[in-house]
C-alpha cells in the first residue's frame, strides 16, 4: 500500500508539472479542457495517495521531510488548480478556504508526530492551531509565488485569460491573505511559547526567521506605493518570499529545528 | 533662513515617514534576522541562547552576558537600532495619516462625496494597524528593559528555591513526571511548589486548568538542561557521561508588557480584519449576501449599514 501511495504521489506530481508547463509556456493558451482533465486526474491521484499514507501511519505525516510533502503539496496542488483557465478572481479566496478546511479536517482528529510535545491541560490545541494557521499561510504564499512566477514569465506579453493588471491585483491579494494569516501564526505561536515555555520570545533561529518572513511580506505589500520601485520588484519579492518561507519550513520546522528544539527544551 | 530651515525640516519629516525608508529598513531587518538564524543554525554556543533567554535583554547587553559575546551583542544592538528607526518611520507616518484621516472625515461629514466614506474607513484600518505596531514596539521595549528573569534552579523534591528578587522562598514539594501524551508526544512534567510563608497553599506549574506558568504575577518556566557533572563523573576518563546529565530546572520571569503585547496583537488583527472587509474579499461578499458595503448617507441616514 505504501508503495502504491508513493507511486500515486509521483504520478500526480508529474501530471501537475505537465499541466503547469502547458499553461505557462503556451502563448496563445493551451487546450483548456485537456489541462483541466490533467489537473483533476493529478489531484485525485494525489488525494488518494495522501489518504493511503495517513491510513498506513495512523497520523498526519509531518515529521519526515519527504512525508511532510504529502499534505503540503496538496496545498500547492490547489495553487496549480487555480491557474486553470476561466477561473475568476473571487475563487482565490474560495480555494484558499477549501485548503484551510482540508488541513483542519485531515489534521484535526489525528495525532501529532511523536517528537512534538504538547502543553498541558486546555492549551493542548495551541500547537495544532499554530500548525493549521501556518499551513494556511503557506497555501496563500504559494498562491502568491505561483502568480508572481506567472507574471514574471509573461512580463513582456499580456494574456486574454488573466490580464496582467488583474494578475498583479491577485498577487497583492494572495500576499495580503498570507500576511494576515501569518500574523495570526505569530500571535498563536507567541501564546504557545508564553504558556508552554514561559516566555513569548526565545532567541532561536526559528523565531528569528519568522520575524524575517513577516517583515519581508510587510515590505512586499508596500512595494506598489514606494516611488522608484517597479511592480517587477513586488513580483520578484513574491517569488523570493516563498523561497524564504520554504527554507524556514524545511530547515527550522521539520528538519533539525522545531523537533530538536522542543525535545531539548521539554524532554528528559 | 527661516523658510530654508522649514523646508529642511519638512524634507526630513517626509523622508523619515516615507514608504521608501520603510522598505529599506524592512529589508535591513530581514537581512539582520536572517544572518542571525543562518549563523545560529550553524551552531552558536548553546550557552548564548540559554543566557539570552534567561535574562532581561537590557541586563544581558550591559552585563556579563553581553561582554562574553561581543559579536552577538553588536548584532542585537544592530537590531535595536533598526527597530528604533522603524518605530520612528511608523510614528511619523501615523501622525501624517491621522491628519489625513481627519481631513477625510470632515470631507465625508460635510459633502459625502462618492467614495469618501470608504476612503476614510480604509485609512482608519491602516491607522489601526500602524498604531498597533508602534504600541507593539513600545511594549517590547518595556519587556526588554524592565522586570527580571532568573533561571537555573535545579528541581528535585525537597529543594528550597531562594532569590533576592523573589518575594518568598519556594519549596519544591513534588515532581509529577508525565505519562506519554495520548496524541503521541511526551508531555511536560508538573511541579508542585509551595511558598514558604505561613498559611500558604501549594500551586502547580503548569497550572490547571489553562496549563499556564503564571502564578501570583510571576511566570514559572520548567525546562530541561544539561547540568554540572557531579564530582565522580568529572573524571576525565568518564567525560562522555557528562552529556547524559540532564536536570529539570526552573526559570522565573517577571516581564512587564506581556499583556499589552497580546492586546496589541488583537488590535493589529482587528485593523487587518477591517482592511479585508473593506477590500470586499469573497468571504465578506458571502457574509453580506451579495450586498455591497457602502458608507452612503442615502440609506435612511444610517451611514454604517449596507445599502
Amino acid at each position: 500500500m505504501e508503495l502504491l501511495a508513493h507511486h500515486l504521489f509521483y504520478v500526480s506530481m508529474g501530471l501537475y508539472g505537465l499541466a503547469a508547463l502547458l499553461l505557462l509556456l503556451s502563448s496563445r493558451g493551451p487546450d483548456h479542457s485537456l489541462v483541466r482533465m490533467i489537473i483533476i486526474a493529478a489531484f485525485v491521484a494525489h488525494s488518494i495517495s495522501v489518504i493511503i499514507y495517513v491510513a498506513i501511519l495512523g497520523y498526519i505525516p509531518l515529521h519526515k521531510r519527504f512525508q511532510n510533502f504529502f499534505p503540503r503539496t496538496w496545498g500547492l496542488a490547489l495553487v496549480v488548480m487555480y491557474m486553470l483557465p476561466r477561473l475568476r478572481d473571487s475563487l482565490l479566496t474560495a480555494i484558499m478556504l477549501a485548503g484551510i478546511l482540508f488541513i483542519a479536517l485531515v489534521g484535526g482528529p489525528l495525532r501529532l508526530p511523536s517528537e512534538i510535545g504538547t502543553p498541558a491541560f486546555f492549551l493542548k490545541p495551541a500547537p495544532m492551531i499554530f500548525f493549521y494557521l501556518k499551513d494556511a499561510s503557506m497555501v496563500a504564499f504559494a498562491f502568491c509565488f505561483s502568480l508572481s512566477l506567472t507574471r514574471l514569465l509573461r512580463w513582456s506579453s499580456d494574456s486574454d485569460v488573466i490580464p496582467n493588471n488583474e494578475l498583479e491585483k491577485m498577487i497583492y491579494s494572495a500576499a495580503l491573505w498570507g500576511f494576515i494569516l501569518f500574523s495570526l501564526v505569530q500571535v498563536a505561536g507567541c501564546l504557545w511559547a508564553l504558556f508552554g515555555f514561559g516566555d513569548y520570545w526565545l532567541w532561536r533561529p526559528m523565531h528569528l526567521s519568522s520575524v524575517a518572513i513577516w517583515m519581508f511580506y510587510a515590505a512586499m505589500l508596500h512595494v506598489r506605493w514606494v516611488p522608484k520601485l517597479s511592480q517587477r520588484t513586488g513580483t520578484i519579492m513574491g517569488i523570493l518570499g516563498y523561497g524564504i518561507f520554504i527554507w524556514w519550513y524545511l530547515y527550522f520546522d521539520y528538519g533539525p529545528g522545531l523537533v530538536s528544539f522542543i525535545k531539548g527544551v521539554i524532554s528528559l | 533662513m527661516n523658510s530654508e530651515g522649514n523646508s529642511f525640516i519638512q524634507r526630513a519629516w517626509s523622508a523619515l515617514g516615507s514608504l521608501r525608508f520603510f522598505w529599506w529598513i524592512s529589508m535591513f531587518i530581514v537581512g539582520i534576522f536572517l544572518i542571525g538564524c543562518i549563523v545560529g543554525k550553524g551552531g552558536i554556543d548553546p550557552g548564548v541562547s540559554s543566557s539570552l533567554d534567561g535574562e532581561i535583554l537590557l541586563r544581558w547587553l550591559t552585563g556579563t552576558g553581553g561582554h562574553s559575546y561581543p559579536f552577538i551583542r553588536a548584532w542585537i544592538i544592530g537590531i535595536i537600532l533598526l527597530v528604533f528607526l522603524l518605530g520612528v518611520n511608523l510614528s511619523v507616518r501615523l501622525l501624517s495619516d491621522i491628519g489625513e484621516l481627519w481631513r477625510l472625515f470632515l470631507e465625508w461629514k460635510n459633502s459625502d462625496t462618492p467614495g469618501s466614506g470608504m476612503a476614510m474607513a480604509r485609512k482608519f484600518s491602516l491607522v489601526l494597524m500602524h498604531s498597533s505596531i508602534i504600541l507593539l514596539l513600545l511594549a517590547h521595549a518595556i519587556s526588554c528593559s524592565t522586570g527580571f528573569k532568573i533561571s537555573g534552579f535545579e528541581l528535585h523534591p525537597g529543594k528550597i528555591i531562594q532569590h533576592k528578587k523573589l518575594p518568598y522562598a519556594l519549596y519544591c514539594q513534588k515532581i509529577i513526571m508525565s505519562k506519554r501524551d495520548p496524541r503521541g508526544g511526551p508531555s511536560r512534567p508538573t511541579v508542585v511548589l509551595r511558598p514558604m510563608v505561613a498559611d500558604s497553599n501549594p500551586f502547580m506549574i503548569p497550572k490547571p486548568p489553562w496549563g499556564s506558568g503564571l502564578h501570583d504575577g510571576y511566570f514559572y518556566r520548567i525546562y530541561a538542561e544539561y547540568t554540572m557533572p557531579k564530582s565522580e563523573v568529572a573524571d576525565c576518563r568518564e567525560r562522555w557521561k557528562r552529556r547524559k546529565l540532564i536536570a529539570l530546572k526552573l526559570g522565573i520571569n517577571r516581564i512587564y508588557g506581556i499583556y499589552p503585547l497580546l492586546a496589541v496583537g488583537v488590535l493589529f488583527l482587528s485593523g487587518a480584519a477591517l482592511h479585508m472587509v473593506l477590500r470586499q474579499e469573497l468571504w465578506v461578499r458571502i457574509l453580506m449576501w451579495r450586498k455591497r458595503l457602502t458608507f452612503s448617507k442615502e440609506n435612511g441616514g444610517n451611514k454604517y449599514f449596507l445599502s
